[in-house]
């Protein structure tokens, strides 16, 4: 087979199946005519044939008249919006996975809010095209924010500074404390007085203190 | 209701088959010759055009045969795609004859 026909018939794939089966064989033998000798496809016919294409799968005319770009973003509603919904799965898998629970849950739910009003939308070729360039924006706008501050950078998950020992095999769970929960204190006249701020002091755990005197040599 | 207009690529393919049935190849170059060369329909716009006309009922697909192991499938205009056709002619004709009567008039052509 020719190189032409070998590119004409992979542009065809863009061409849901059903349209394939009942027009390849004639559509290919027109593009062999217009083909001639040439050796090399045409750029115009492929493109004209993924156009084709993408308007047969949503039934939207992306060949004829000005403005096909807008029609055919519009055509792009649909797949951009599955590629949304696995975005803002992903996002709300990454939510709920933190140690806290779903700390930053609302941009995953809103992403499927929005990846719902796009499929709705989608029949709106131009608003659900629309509306997935939104969502997309703004889950790209959160993985950004996700990545300039990690979940382990939040203030309620502290590593400690000097912890584990330099050299020290320690699980990774060891290097995270949890915030305490407050201790009611029985009512008394200090307890009565307002709290005054104070510093945080941290208590090495038993293991770490004896580890680290053992590491300074002075038991055992 | 208000019939709408035929997009230029539509118009000349449903002139190119004014004359009986032809296939894909055929229409594609009556269609250059009847637009003296401004028009070169690629085959993914005519396929997709000959689907939307065949689905209006406007063409319909008359027969097909094999040459030199190539599919031809043949299509004609229906009676509606004919009485389409000659209506959008004659909206271009009254469209152009506004036109022309006001600049080929003695008083523009003194002015």
């Amino acid at each position: 087979m020719k190189l032409s026909q070998r590119a004409y018939r992979l542009a065809l794939h863009a061409y849901p199946a059903r349209f394939r089966i009942v027009r390849e064989r004639e559509i290919l033998s027109t593009l062999a005519e217009v083909q001639g000798d040439r050796l090399l496809p045409r750029a115009g016919e492929l493109c004209a044939l993924v156009r084709g294409g993408l308007g047969e799968r949503n039934r939207v005319d992306l060949t004829e008249g000005g403005g096909w770009w807008w029609r055919a973003l519009g055509s792009l509603a649909i797949p951009l919006t599955c590629v949304n919904a696995a975005v803002g799965l992903a996002g709300l898998w990454v939510a709920w996975s933190l140690p806290n629970g779903p700390g930053r849950w609302w941009p995953a739910f809103a992403t499927l809010a929005l990846v719902l009003a796009v499929t709705v939308a989608a029949r709106l070729r131009v608003v659900g095209a629309a509306l997935g360039l939104a969502t997309f924006a703004m889950v790209a706008a959160d993985a950004l924010i996700m990545t300039q501050n990690p979940p382990v950078a939040a203030p309620h998950l502290r590593i400690l500074e000097h912890y584990p020992p330099s050299g020290a095999q320690v699980p990774l769970s060891h290097a995270v404390t949890i915030p305490r929960a407050r201790v009611s204190r029985p009512v008394g006249v200090r307890s009565l007085q307002p709290e005054r701020a104070r510093p945080l002091r941290r208590r090495p755990r038993p293991g770490l203190r004896r580890r680290d005197s053992v590491a300074q040599g002075r038991i055992g | 209701m208000t019939r709408q207009t035929l997009r230029r690529p539509t118009y000349f393919i449903l002139a190119a088959l004014l004359d009986g049935p032809l296939h894909g190849y055929g229409i594609i170059k009556r269609v250059e010759v009847l637009s003296d060369g401004e028009l070169r329909l690629r085959a993914g716009t005519l396929y997709a055009a000959l689907d939307r006309l065949v689905g209006q009922g406007l063409v319909v697909p008359e027969r097909e045969e094999v040459v030199s192991g190539r599919l031809r499938r043949y299509y004609g205009l229906t009676p509606d795609g004919g009485e389409l056709l000659a209506a959008e002619a004659a909206d271009l004709r009254r469209a152009a004859d506004l036109v022309l009567s006001v600049t080929q008039s003695p008083a523009t052509r003194t002015a």
